[in-house]
């Protein structure tokens, strides 16, 4: 005790010296803690990207054989429809994969409807001509048709509700009602989303016409709403009308593209193929690629949205673990030439210590003492640092390793100044960046109970290192020699 | 001389230093005894090795070569683990300097050797206090950081952090060597009267006040005895 109590004194016996030493190494620890706990962020978000990812991957077309087609044959290949589809079989032949554990089949498109009421329909009415609803040609009508997108809603087949990226990732929640089961899969059911349904005055039970087939509600979603200024009408939001992958086959067979017609009768639009294990992922997406495919169509879990931020966050980990690991060792070198500065200027309380009869141990205990006094007052002082700085800081690095990957600068430099002020650019934009990238952004550092163990470690491993030096120096200090002059 | 009263003794006792490139032989085989309860001046030129000699009885430097014999034990042979406790239970040291540790208060620097002779807290104040009245430290004085003391008073407190753990040998190197001569012959007749309880109180000095009251006289020059004004009468040694 008596020990601890000198080694605090001594703090005092040079306040001016402490306090500066305490300032910087607070700026010192506060940087290398701030880098650390962004590091455990960056690692939950690639982690829950990861598992985002999972075990799941796609197949599609191939648009790179598109592309090289139609440097062959022309741009007008992109017309033909039945090129964006894949044979159902590959589903089956994909199955007797040992890794794979299930496919699911997908297959979306539009249909047109007078009677039901689009949102865009209903900002029309509301906005008059300020709203504006996109009008073209193609791709789904029939030849020289004009498409009203207010007229237009948008179908996705799904064999497994499990399997669709929206469950997945937490935008779509179940209200009212159930999910169909594979065993639907031709029936004429959907599950609509709660905004489509209060406006259409649909219910549990209610029905509606798709391509002329009634089909019955079974199942009410909310999507996650996104906010967004009034003049882009309030909200973000997806109302698709999910219904069985059969029903969507028969309902949405006749397919138009440009005036050619592809008949979607035992074909999908994208297969969602699930493996046991992620070591198998790679293994199977090759296999499929190089065995199953004649290159028209492709298996990929490289989905841009998702390599993307993982890329981000790999680079601003670099930064971070760089910033981290300078900080750490500018606070080594701080605490050492202090103590190295104070056990010199000391030379002569050790002798006399030594006099009076204490070891080696006891002396160092003193400035082990003093050393970690220092650091945990400077942890204490970093922490209100942390408070002030963190946010502006990891927005700083976020904001810079963002810019130069080209994801520009109007998030956090100009229009993002507020929440309020995102609004729909930065959420639409963001949304499209994929899972990840708003987390990324509002990264929050946060100081959990292992941080804070490690925070805490740190500091008194600091507080070690500093008394290295005064270590060796008392254990080399003659007290005669010092003892012998004023 | 009755052998049975040698408390300390040293036997051919040799330290050499290195100074500036060159080997100085601070202590040249000295053999010298000293009883208990007795006060033994060293006297010598500046250099001539007297504060070595201390140093060496105190172990606060290690003998090359020789014995030295406390209460018939080697100490030259102990490890430094030993040696610690040595200086923590047999020897209390008082310096021409004071040597108080400046931000601890009188007694905080009178109770620092029993710190590591396990004393509880209550146990080090209560003897730090009972040992600062016992150099006529006043009351008011005990709580001052050694800057607010004056010359002697700090020679006090550092005669009563000696005493702390109740040592049988008192080294003090000049302790009447940076204070007034008034304040030094009070310093004197303290040192001397330990020797009542027992104590044997060597002192390195200058200071002819102490060689007269001193039951022995060590003369050194150039790192031997050159004469020893001992118990019975003055002997000169062969060079």
């Amino acid at each position: 005790m008596p020990t601890i109590s000198r080694g605090i004194k001594n703090i005092f016996r040079n306040k001016i010296r402490n306090i500066a030493v305490i300032l910087v190494l607070a700026l010192c620890l506060s940087l290398a803690l701030m880098m650390i706990n962004m590091d455990f962020s960056l690692d939950n978000i690639t982690k829950s990207v990861k598992r985002k990812i999972g075990t799941r991957f796609d197949v599609t077309t191939n648009y790179e054989y598109i592309e090289e087609l139609a440097k062959k044959e022309g741009e007008k290949i992109y017309d033909n429809p039945a090129l964006f589809l894949i044979d159902e079989s590959l589903a089956d032949e994909i199955s007797n994969i040992d890794s794979v554990e299930r496919v699911s089949k997908i297959m979306y498109g539009e249909f047109k409807s007078e009677k039901l009421k689009s949102y865009e329909a209903e900002m029309i009415q509301k906005q008059g001509g300020d709203y504006v609803v996109a009008v073209e040609e193609v791709p789904f009508g029939e030849e020289g048709e004009e498409i009203d997108y207010s007229k237009m809603f948008y179908v996705m087949g799904i064999e497994d509700a499990d399997m669709i990226h929206q469950f997945q990732e937490g935008a779509i929640t179940l209200v009212e009602g159930n999910l169909f089961e594979r065993t639907d899969i031709e029936q004429n059911v959907a599950f609509i989303e709660k905004n489509f349904a209060e406006r259409n005055r649909l219910k549990l039970g209610s029905e509606f016409i798709i391509n002329n087939e009634k089909i019955k509600v079974c199942g009410i979603y909310e999507f996650k709403k996104i906010e967004q200024p009034e003049e882009f009408g309030g909200y973000f939001g997806d109302e698709t009308i999910y219904i069985p992958f059969k029903t969507a086959q028969r309902l949405l067979s006749r397919r138009w593209r440009g005036g050619v017609v592809a008949d979607a009768e035992g074909k999908a639009e994208m297969l969602t193929v699930k493996v046991d294990f992620l070591d198998n992922v790679q293994k199977t997406i090759n296999y499929i690629n190089n065995t199953l495919s004649d290159g028209k169509i492709k298996a990929s879990q490289e989905w841009t949205k998702y390599s993307q931020i993982l890329y981000s966050t790999k680079s601003i980990k670099k930064i971070s673990t760089i910033s981290m690991i300078s900080a750490f060792v500018a606070a080594v070198l701080i605490i050492l030439s202090i103590m190295f500065i104070a056990v010199r200027g000391r030379a002569k309380d050790i002798g006399i210590l030594k006099a009076v009869g204490a070891s080696n141990i006891n002396i160092s205990s003193q400035f082990l003492v003093e050393s970690i006094s220092l650091c945990v007052l400077a942890l204490i002082l970093s922490s209100i640092i942390i408070l002030v700085v963190n946010r502006p800081l990891s927005d700083f690095i976020i904001g810079q390793t963002l810019g130069r990957q080209g994801y520009g600068e109007m998030w956090f430099e100009e229009e993002i100044k507020t929440e309020k002020e995102k609004g729909a650019g930065y959420e639409l934009e963001t949304a499209e960046m994929g899972p990840g990238f708003v987390e990324l952004i509002n990264l929050k550092i946060i100081f959990t109970p292992q941080i804070l163990i490690l925070s805490i470690l740190l500091t008194i491993l600091l507080g070690i290192i500093g008394t290295l030096i005064p270590a060796y120096y008392i254990s080399k200090l003659r007290p005669a020699e010092v003892l012998r002059f004023e | 001389m009755n052998n049975n009263n040698i408390i300390l003794s040293t036997k051919n006792l040799n330290k050499k230093f290195k100074l500036g490139g060159k080997t100085v032989e601070a202590v040249k085989d000295i053999t010298v005894s000293f009883n208990s309860s007795s006060l033994i001046s060293i006297v010598g030129k500046s250099g001539s090795g007297k504060s070595t000699l201390l140093n060496l009885l105190g172990s606060l430097e290690r003998a090359d070569s020789g014995e030295i014999n406390y209460e018939g034990k080697n100490i030259v042979k102990l490890s430094d683990k030993k040696l610690i406790d040595y200086r923590r239970k047999s020897v209390g040291f008082v310096f021409q300097f004071f040597n108080l540790i400046p931000n601890l208060t009188a007694v905080e620097n009178v109770a620092l050797p029993m710190e590591f002779v396990k004393f509880s807290k209550e146990e080090r104040i209560k003897k730090a206090k009972e040992l600062l009245n016992k150099v006529d430290i006043k009351e008011d004085r005990f709580y001052h950081t050694p800057l607010k003391l004056s010359g002697g008073q700090q020679q006090r407190v550092a005669i009563a952090r000696a005493l702390a753990n109740d040592p049988k040998i008192i080294l003090a190197d000049e302790p009447t060597g940076n204070i007034d001569s008034e304040t030094g012959k009070l310093i004197v007749k303290l040192l001397h009267s330990l020797t009542n309880e027992g104590k044997t109180v060597i002192i390195v000095t200058h200071d002819a006040s102490i060689t007269s009251l001193s039951d022995k006289t060590l003369y050194i020059h150039d790192g031997k005895i050159v004469e020893k004004n001992n118990y019975l009468g003055k002997e000169k040694v062969t060079l």
